[in-house]
């Protein structure tokens, strides 16, 4: 029994260990396997069907507690939020070409609203970033921040790739701010432009939309490959580029960072070891007879003589 | 000599006043806000604090753990006499830094948490650690020179056994620290210039703070020398600055190789701040310097020898200011310029640090060990 027992466990270790080694395998376990985000919450949100009303805006100010960001026009405050900030989650922009653009291909200027929010990123990069984990990716998909360990370095600001995570820039106690997923805005659209669902399902979804009226949208989903792929899935008449939604490779964020850290260890034992076979090269042989080494005989004499002097 | 000596109070008094003031504007921050103080925004979340305060001071505190290295560990013991002021002024360093950050984080009353709150894939989560353990070590290679100055044996004797551990172990975390300050940036693609923007930061990071620890050792010296009189003769300055030209050298190098590799050439040769800003720290901070550092007529006068510190000095002052704040411009729809609080505040932990530093030098026996430097001391004086 016992035997077993150990067999089994150097079955598995060894296992292990030639899995670590495969060089291979190391780098695929450094790609997500999407399947795993597959029953996580998404969201689609298709900028086709959106008319640009706010109400969704409206309903996560609600539900989140969130003051309005007023503008003045012509001399009524409205409240058009314009870009993501500590009380702004989610904020819709409008795209417009260039018209000058247009008629240059004889066609009619297009135009897009979005609806920006965080994208809840599968394996995000402000949680890969973050040194104390406030910031994390739950089961259900979406991504929170716990101001209770945040040490306000604001690393996650600046490595999000989308440029989502805002602060609270005139506070005492600051907190990152972002949207939590709570999908009020999803339940208060009135056009349908915001669905959810199993990720596997709306990316599902979204593919049979272009496939069904291909003129009407650009044949991609903006979020199902984006950094490793996101719970938030835009649909758009315009190439996503034009709305500022940044081309990203399907690779995890923190594929970059990741193998410098794991590095780490090795560095620490090659460097030891040549700085104790240094030490031991200039310091080892000269103990037994200080006459042995030229240069610490004069260093001492010299310093005998000062010490007389 | 004598003409010079009424000056240290009146620049003494001037740093008190600038530390003064930036203690209150650090008050004033902690109260009103990062936002009430700075000119930072959603848009440019790092600042003047992190870019200076942070990475040029733990840069430039990189002295403490070459000198160590080439002294302990790789047996050069001329240079002995330069070890204890660069540990001092790393130590130093290293507070200063450590205040800039209380500063520049959000919630300085949490800054413990990455100790117990782990997240170990993140580089910050390294340099936390890095920040937090080197500066005991550093302190612990400080205490001798406390013990020595109020005589205490016992311990003294005890610490000078544990010296080469602390060693050993202060450097491998230098390296660590200084190359994860660094790596920080590698994540910030979308953000930082592709001028700077390498996976071969930490790397480059790594060597220039080695290259500028041995430039601010010299600075230093020569620097306490023009103001106390000169203790080194110029010979050991200069040889100690033979070690800038290989190491500047293998910076050149891989810098080069870096920027031809990943083609940003055409880049370089835009009529863009970027542009600028990169010859200028790459010319004058390492080619320059790293050339002129070949001949022993350079080597060997202190004023050249000077000049040549404060060029590798700024240039990887510069440097770091490249990559934390005129690299991030172009990305940034709202700018940045610090504000004139964002400077004084530096301005007043560079006046503390300094402060201090003179202070210890008179009180603790920094620059001579025993009794024989004295005698050396007091040789020189009547010269002087
Ligand atoms: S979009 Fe940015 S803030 Fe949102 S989960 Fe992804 S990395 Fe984090
Ligand atoms: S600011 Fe807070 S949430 Fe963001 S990385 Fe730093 S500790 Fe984490």
């Amino acid at each position: 029994m016992k035997s077993l027992d150990r067999r089994k466990f150097l079955a598995a270790t060894a296992a292990a260990a030639g899995s670590a080694l495969a060089s291979g395998q190391k780098a695929e376990a450094r790609e997500v396997d999407a399947r795993q985000f597959d029953r996580t919450i998404a969201v689609i949100y298709d900028a086709t069907r959106c008319i640009g009303c706010r109400t969704c805006v409206a309903a996560c100010r609600k539900k989140n507690n969130l003051p309005p960001d007023e503008h003045e026009f012509e001399g009524v405050k409205f409240d058009v939020p314009e870009e993501l900030s500590a009380n702004n989650w989610t904020v819709l922009q409008v795209y417009r070409e260039d018209p000058k653009e247009a008629a240059l291909e004889g066609r009619e200027p297009k135009w897009s609203f979005l609806k920006r929010n965080c994208m809840h990123c599968n394996v995000p990069a402000c949680a890969s970033v973050c040194p104390v984990a406030a910031l994390y990716k739950t089961e259900e998909g979406p991504v929170l921040y716990d101001e209770t360990r945040c040490i306000g370095c604001r690393y996650c600001m600046l490595a999000c790739p989308f440029q989502v995570p805002r602060y609270e820039w005139l506070d005492w106690k600051p907190r990152v701010r972002k949207c939590d997923w709570n999908r009020a805005c999803v339940k208060a659209c009135p056009v349908g432009a915001l669905v959810e669902g199993p990720r596997k399902e709306m990316i599902e979804e979204a593919h049979r939309r272009i496939e069904a009226e291909p003129d009407r949208y650009v044949p991609h989903v903006y979020g199902e490959h984006e950094a490793g792929g996101t719970s938030y899935l835009i649909l758009a008449g315009v190439e996503h580029e034009k709305l500022d939604l940044p081309p990203l490779p399907p690779t995890v964020r923190s594929s970059i960072s990741d193998p410098i850290m794991e590095a780490l260890p090795g560095w620490i034992v090659g460097l030891g070891l040549a700085l104790g076979a240094a030490y031991k090269l200039t310091h080892g042989e000269e103990k037994p007879d200080g006459e042995g080494h030229p240069g610490a005989s004069s260093r001492e004499n010299s310093k005998a003589s000062e010490d007389e002097a | 000599m004598n003409g010079k000596r009424p000056k240290v109070p009146v620049i003494r008094l001037a740093f008190s006043v600038l530390v003064v003031v930036g203690f209150a504007l650090a008050i004033y921050r902690l109260i009103w806000g990062l936002g009430a103080a700075t000119n930072l925004t959603d848009a440019f979340p790092w600042g003047l604090w992190i870019g200076f305060d942070v990475l040029c001071g733990v840069a430039l505190a990189a002295g403490g753990f070459v000198l160590a290295g080439t002294v302990h560990v790789f047996g050069l013991k001329k240079f002995e006499p330069f070890v204890r002021p660069a540990i001092v002024t790393a130590f130093l360093g290293y507070v200063l830094a450590i205040i800039g950050i209380m500063l520049d984080i959000g919630r300085p009353w949490a800054i413990w948490h990455p100790l117990v709150m782990w997240q170990p894939r993140s580089v910050m989560f390294e340099v936390a650690w890095c920040v937090v353990l080197y500066t005991t070590v550093l302190f612990l290679e400080f205490l001798p020179i406390v013990f020595e100055r109020f005589g205490w044996e016992k311990p003294l004797q005890l610490m000078k056994r544990l010296m080469i551990i602390f060693i050993f172990a202060g450097i491998i975390l230098s390296t660590m620290h200084q190359s994860s300050l660094g790596s920080l940036f590698v994540m910030m693609g979308h953000r930082l210039h592709p001028i700077w923007y390498t996976p071969l930061l930490p790397l480059l990071f790594l060597i220039s703070a080695v290259a500028v620890g041995i430039a601010m050792v010299i600075f230093e010296a020569m620097l306490s020398g023009l103001i106390f009189g000169h203790r080194h003769p110029a010979q050991l300055l200069g040889d100690l600055s033979k070690g800038l030209p290989p190491i500047l050298g293998v910076y050149i190098g891989l810098k080069l190789m870096d920027l031809s590799a990943r083609g940003v050439w055409p880049l370089l040769f835009t009529n863009t701040l970027e542009a600028w800003a990169f010859w200028i720290e790459f010319l004058l901070g390492a080619v320059l310097p790293g050339t002129l550092l070949l001949r022993a007529d350079v080597r060997n006068n202190r004023m050249k020898l000077f000049g040549c510190s404060i060029m590798v000095v700024m240039g990887v002052v510069l440097n770091r200011l490249n990559v934390a704040l005129i690299g991030m411009l172009a990305t940034s729809p709202t700018g940045y310029l610090p504000s004139w609080m964002e400077i004084l505040v530096s301005a007043g932990i560079v006046a503390g640090g300094l402060l201090v530093l003179s202070v210890m030098n008179q009180t603790l026996p920094i620059v001579e060990h025993g009794p024989s430097a004295r005698r050396l001391q007091q040789r020189a004086a009547p010269h002087a």
